[in-house]
């Protein structure tokens, strides 16, 4: 079957098609966007007080001395051999830096967005269920509360809150060597605790409060009045016919969630000192250090583009009216 | 709507969010407390301003770097906490009677830490390397080999350093060069010597009282006891940097006993960390100094008023410099007359008088020059309205609030001023402007700071200087003059024309002090860290083996 064919055939293969193509032109565009910032890595201190000649030589190694042209051919031809280069500034490679910053990051997020998702599942059906209540408006006060709380600030007060029982800042304690792995395990834990928290607190907010509206709107559908009808508990009401179709919003919600995940996570990451994706283009960033600025946005777009399909193949499984 | 019950589903959720939860706590038990440095003789220091950004000493520039390169490499000389040079890896110093040629004695029998001998040839290797590539990779020390002819080492314990005219600041320059091993950095010195600024240098073959053992980019560096150090023991089984991206967390840290040392601490976490009885605060004046420059380029055709020293000072006498200091610094920071900053008070020109602050008498002045107000309260210039363009870099000390004070104080004498930030690089960028022109702004405020000798202080506004540590354009033959006279001269001769040197600014006014910022450190009260961090500039102790030898836990 040529591949022509096989597109057509395939809707999902056209959808990651058109990603493709959306990553490319992203990655275009990112290469330019870099190189409208002054200066470059040769020109801003990284020899301090370095000559022109030297300057030049530096852009030559670094390959700032060809057209942006040549540049950028080359930056595609390497980026199709999957080879993202070296950083100008560490001399260590960008896939390998990125890896390792979309770790730590990933380390505070994956916790986070479960126990906020847990959270919100619970308080949700709960507000949603007991609607007009005391209870619902105790929720949802403080799901709109975290919601538009800064999350720089939450996390301030958690770690003014938390001194002395919690690690203030970092992945975890460097002063900790030679401790037994069971204690550094620990150690690690301790210091996932206050970042992950106030990640998950700050999606929280909004989780709850569509997971709230849009299982109210389902509960007032007729086939839910049928449901009741027939007899089925309220476990299966929900579980079955309410939730499923609730969860449609949300699941569009965390896709965007994931997708915006660098924005998300840079004030989390700025107060305990996490060294995450945002601290690595913030720094990548000062030091015009092209390479690791491409690889860096190249992956938050390839995050927001699987993202999307991930949330569309998720529609289609928990809707199967919905078709990709 | 049914009335609830828990629903077996809410149980599951419940169960699910347990789950998550669950392992962390069980986890954190196992954690328990953290490091103790009264347990691991380990010093922890915290930082939040800045990191490593090198740790290659042709590159990193940054104070931390400067503190790691000081404490592993060997240096011939070094500042002791009253502002003297004194020796390192050098015992014994003589200077001929022509003033050029330095002999150094230096330690036998020391070694580096990959066991190689350290002798006095590494020395000379390292000094004759950054004379021959002071344009190119060395370029970072070209300020400190000024003339250098050459330097040998006729045995191993005897290193000579030849001048081709006395110069005042040889030893300083000397004090600020690390040595390095030639055997590890000579293969990487030929010809233009590119290597030499692209290597990494993550394990670097030191000599100094602690070998760094562990690394990791921007988050810490650990430091382990040299047992072959040259010198004096030292207390401690080892230290380390924390680097913080917040102060918040920096000195949360500090308060819950994660680490030690708090460095650069900001002015208005003083009162808070004094209340806490298990601290010990260092609130001292610093070499920071904050500064307010005018475009003296003179491809800098608009606005040509502003080279005009009578409304420099006119602007120097609108600003409120106490009030800054009280809502920039919290009043940590002093006021300083000139360039000089008042701690290094065998320089500093007290001479000077401070230009006090007469908003009325800055009006009088550009009132009896025709600059005039318009209609909307900005004066007018030779046809043009007295509208500045100033730059300035989001790290600057005090930014951004010191540019708000001072855009507000210039509105008081009808000055409008449209503030521009940017991240240095950018600000570099802006204020050099193409071919080094500084053609595309009015005012700039930026900080600078640099150690015991004044040249530093001065030679950044010397004409040599455009296109790199000048901002302000500034180019005079007479204090250029009197900048190459103090760097051969010694003893009182020098002091006196480096006052002469301060003066002649204050009088131009290409660049107005604002104000000072001070050096601030908090220690946790063990061992002998509050008695040893209280020195009158706290820089000296974090930068210098000394402190690093003496300081102790128990």
């Amino acid at each position: 079957v040529s591949s022509a064919r096989l597109m057509a055939l395939h809707p999902l293969l056209r959808r990651l098609w058109a990603s493709a193509a959306i990553v490319l032109a992203v990655a275009i565009g990112n290469f330019f966007l870099f190189r409208l910032a002054p200066g470059n890595a040769a020109s801003l201190g990284l020899v301090p007080g370095a000559s022109p000649d030297m300057r030049e030589s530096l852009e030559r190694q670094f390959g700032l001395d060809q057209s942006t042209a040549m540049q950028l051919q080359h930056y595609l031809v390497q980026l199709a051999h999957g080879n993202l280069g070296v950083s100008f500034a560490d001399r260590q490679s960008v896939a390998g830096n990125l890896w390792t910053a979309l770790v730590n990051t990933l380390t505070m997020v994956v916790p986070g967005l479960l126990l906020a998702l847990a959270l919100a599942g619970v308080t949700g059906v709960y507000a949603a269920w007991r609607r007009g209540s005391a209870a619902d408006h105790g929720l949802r006060a403080l799901a709109l509360t975290m919601f538009a709380i800064p999350g720089q600030w939450l996390g301030m007060v958690l770690l003014y809150g938390a001194r002395g029982h919690l690690p203030s800042g970092g992945i975890s304690d460097p002063f900790l060597t030679g401790a037994g792995l069971r204690v550094e395990l620990g150690d690690r834990a301790a210091h996932m605790v206050l970042p992950c928290a106030t990640y998950a607190l700050i999606v929280y907010g909004a989780f709850m409060i569509m997971l709230r509206t849009s299982l109210i709107e389902t509960l007032s559908e007729d086939y839910i009045l049928a449901a009741k009808a027939r007899g089925l508990s309220n476990s299966a009401i929900l579980r079955r016919h309410a939730l499923r179709n609730a969860l449609l919003p949300l699941v569009t919600l965390v896709g965007l969630t994931i997708g915006t995940l660098v924005a998300g996570v840079i004030l989390v990451e700025s107060v305990f000192s996490w060294p995450g994706l945002g601290e690595t283009i913030y720094n990548a960033v000062i030091a015009r250090d092209y390479p690791m600025l491409q690889g860096a946005f190249l992956l938050v777009t390839v995050a927001v583009v699987l993202s999307n399909v991930v949330v569309d193949l998720m529609y289609s499984y928990l809707d199967p009216r919905v078709r990709l | 709507m049914p009335k609830l019950r828990p629903t077996s589903l809410a149980r599951r959720f419940g169960l699910v969010s347990a789950s998550i939860l669950l392992p962390i706590p069980l986890l954190v038990g196992c954690g328990g407390a953290g490091s103790n440095s009264a347990d691991t003789g380990i010093l922890r220091i915290g930082d939040a301003s800045s990191k490593i950004d090198s740790l290659n000493p042709f590159v990193g520039q940054n104070g931390f770097a400067a503190a790691t390169f000081r404490i592993v490499y060997p240096y011939l000389l070094q500042y002791d906490e009253s502002q003297n040079i004194v020796g390192d890896f050098a015992t014994a110093t003589t200077t001929s009677t022509d003033g050029k040629t330095l002999t150094f004695t230096t330690h036998e029998g020391a070694t580096w830490s990959d066991g190689e001998p350290l002798t006095a040839a590494d020395a000379a290797w390292t000094i004759q390397t950054i004379v021959r590539l002071q344009g190119g990779a060395a370029a970072k020390y070209a300020p400190y080999v000024t003339n250098i002819v050459r330097a040998s080492a006729p045995t191993p314990t005897t290193l000579t350093v030849t001048y081709s005219a006395p110069t005042a600041t040889a030893q300083d320059g000397l004090a600020a060069l690390p040595i390095l091993p030639k055997h590890v950095w000579a293969p990487m010195a030929d010809g233009q010597a590119e290597e030499l600024a692209t290597y990494a240098n993550t394990s670097p073959v030191g000599a100094g009282p602690f070998t760094l053992s562990e690394y990791t980019e921007n988050q810490f560096a650990n430091f382990t006891r040299f047992e072959g150090y040259y010198g004096a023991t030292p207390k401690l089984k080892g230290f380390g940097f924390q680097f913080f991206t917040s102060n918040d967390a920096m000195l949360s840290a500090l308060r819950s006993n994660e680490i030690d040392v708090a460095y650069e601490v900001p002015p208005t976490a003083v009162s808070q960390l004094r209340a806490d009885k298990s601290l010990s605060v260092n609130d001292v004046p610093g070499l920071d100094v904050d500064v307010l420059g005018f475009n003296s380029s003179t491809f800098r055709d608009a606005h040509q008023e502003l080279k005009d020293t009578r409304v420099r000072q006119a602007i120097d006498m609108a600003i409120d410099k106490n009030s800054l200091i009280e809502v920039v610094a919290d009043g940590s920071g002093a006021i300083s007359s000139t360039i000089v900053p008042p701690a290094l008070e065998r320089w500093h020109d007290t001479s000077v008088p401070a230009t006090s602050f007469d908003v009325a008498g800055a009006n009088s002045l550009l009132d009896s020059l025709g600059y005039t107000r318009g209609v909307d309260g900005v004066r007018q210039a030779n046809g043009r309205p007295m509208s500045y363009k100033l730059l300035f870099p989001s790290v600057a000390t005090g930014a951004p609030r010191v540019v708000t004070e001072l855009v507000k104080q210039l509105a008081a004498i009808g000055i409008e001023v449209d503030a521009r930030s940017s991240d240095f690089p950018s600000f570099l960028q802006s204020i050099y402007g193409p071919d080094n022109r500084y053609t595309s702004w009015d005012l700039m405020v930026v900080d600078y700071s640099f150690g015991y000798d004044p040249s530093g202080y001065l030679f950044s506004w010397t004409c040599p200087q455009l296109g790199a540590n000048n901002l302000a354009a500034y180019c005079d033959e007479d204090f250029d003059a009197l900048f190459g006279r103090q760097s051969t001269q010694t003893g009182d001769a020098r002091a006196e024309t480096v006052r002469r040197a301060q003066a002649h600014l204050a009088e131009q006014r290409p660049v107005i002090p604002l104000y000072v910022a001070n050096s601030i450190s908090a220690a946790r009260n063990v061992g002998n860290l509050a008695e040893t961090t209280s020195s009158p500039i706290v820089a000296a102790n974090y930068m210098s083996k000394l402190w690093i030898e003496q300081a102790a836990l128990q």
